[in-house]
């Protein structure tokens, strides 16, 4: 059980380094190597064309239902009718697809987790320190430890019309819940999929250890950003004295809120903020920051990446 | 053991069923009762197809029961609507 997650990075880690897939985000990389030292392909190389998606789709032992993860004791099935929205290059992505991705990588992050661990255990055994690792190794030791919240959170801890509702989010970070050991008001980074008026995807990072909560939408401009931002502060505090988790900034004005960080790109079409949203969560969840390397250019390759893992069920590293 | 195991499958609990705006509909079910007569229930009341319904945050299965989850009398079930984005609010 638990070398499988890890074997399993492994091997996709390998795949992806092998073939330089013809969607592979270093062709459309803008920042060098030394900024994005890891290139994240956004797809673990299974299906590498959208032929190859449908040639897999019509493999499928069950068609209506294209991928089933689990974590803790919750499955999460992802079916045909709304994988079918990431087939057509315009429609606009619902919360299956964006939910489903999230569980993929908080499913690659736990992976990621279990292998710092094993990582960090060898070095104290060898006396070595983490600089003496290769490159990918070290690489990954500077993965955050990452929650990605469902896009159902917002909706819920803010329904609209400036309300703030703590009460109906207030169960859903117990560990319980989330299906982890601790409360993961602990963790490095919070990921939190925002859905805007049932037109627009965007993303809050919250970084609970850092004291610094970001808001990422690829349409610059917008005021809702501001509402999101304050909406999860006051959240982060309250749910922190809630759950007994001692943060290291505890009162609002401690809290520093990025209602638009420097290199966002930029959504220049009608319907990809939801491939945006989910390309800056891999990012994130990978341990980079903004600037983010991709642009309005790279969205049908984005898609296609994220088509790949849904199928595959695990995201590439 | 075995008298114990039927009182238990007889016990009802009420569940409460939220919508987005707040609207609630109570429902009283046995523990063992499956989601799925829940949910259909629902729909039928509310005339709303196409509900994803969540307990603390998680999708709950049609195949799930009150047991499964852990439900105590009282307990909220979020009933939510299908989210879409690919664009600005067209109102901007």
């Amino acid at each position: 059980m638990l070398m499988m997650p890890m074997s399993a990075l492994f091997i996709t880690h390998s795949r992806s380094m092998q073939h330089a897939a013809p969607w592979s985000l270093r062709q459309a990389q803008k920042h060098s190597q030394e900024q994005h030292p890891q290139p994240s392909s956004l797809g673990s190389g299974q299906a590498t064309s959208w032929a190859a998606v449908q040639a897999r789709l019509g493999g499928l032992a069950r068609p209506a239902v294209v991928g089933r993860r689990s974590r803790g004791s919750a499955t999460t099935t992802l079916l045909r009718k709304d994988f079918g929205l990431l087939l057509l290059p315009t429609e606009w992505l619902n919360d299956e697809l964006v939910n489903y991705y999230l569980l993929l990588l908080q499913l690659r992050s736990d992976a990621i987790l279990q292998l710092q661990a094993r990582l960090r255990a060898a070095l104290q055994q060898l006396g070595a320190r983490p600089s003496s690792l290769p490159h990918q190794l070290r690489v990954l030791l500077r993965v955050p430890r990452s929650y990605s919240f469902s896009s159902f959170f917002y909706t819920q801890l803010a329904p609209g019309q400036g309300r703030f509702c703590y009460q109906a989010v207030q169960r859903w970070t117990r560990p319980q819940a989330t299906h982890t050991s601790e409360c993961v008001l602990a963790y490095q980074l919070l990921l939190f999929p925002i859905n805007l008026g049932n037109t627009h995807w965007a993303v809050a990072a919250v970084w609970p250890q850092a004291g610094l909560l970001q808001y990422f939408d690829p349409l610059p401009g917008r005021r809702e950003g501001r509402r999101v931002l304050a909406s999860l502060a006051r959240w982060l505090l309250q749910d922190a004295a809630d759950k007994g988790v001692a943060l290291p900034c505890r009162r609002a004005r401690q809290l520093r809120l990025e209602h638009a960080p420097q290199g966002m790109p930029v959504q220049c079409d009608g319907h990809s903020c939801g491939v945006f949203a989910a390309a800056v969560c891999e990012r994130l969840a990978a341990g980079w920051h903004a600037p983010f390397e991709f642009s309005q250019d790279d969205c049908p390759s984005l898609r296609l990446g994220m088509a790949a893992d849904m199928l595959a069920g695990a995201v590439g590293w | 053991m075995a008298d114990e195991t039927v009182k238990q499958e007889q016990k009802h609990i009420t569940l409460i069923v939220k919508n987005q705006v707040g609207e609630e509909v109570q429902f009283k079910v046995k523990l063992n009762t499956v989601f799925e007569k829940v949910f259909k229930a629902y729909s039928d009341k509310k005339g709303v197809q196409n509900t994803k319904f969540l307990f603390d945050g998680h999708r709950i299965k049609a195949t799930d029961t009150p047991a499964d989850l852990d439900m105590e009398d009282g307990d909220t079930i979020d009933a939510m609507l299908e989210q879409l984005g690919g664009s600005q609010r067209l109102s901007q």
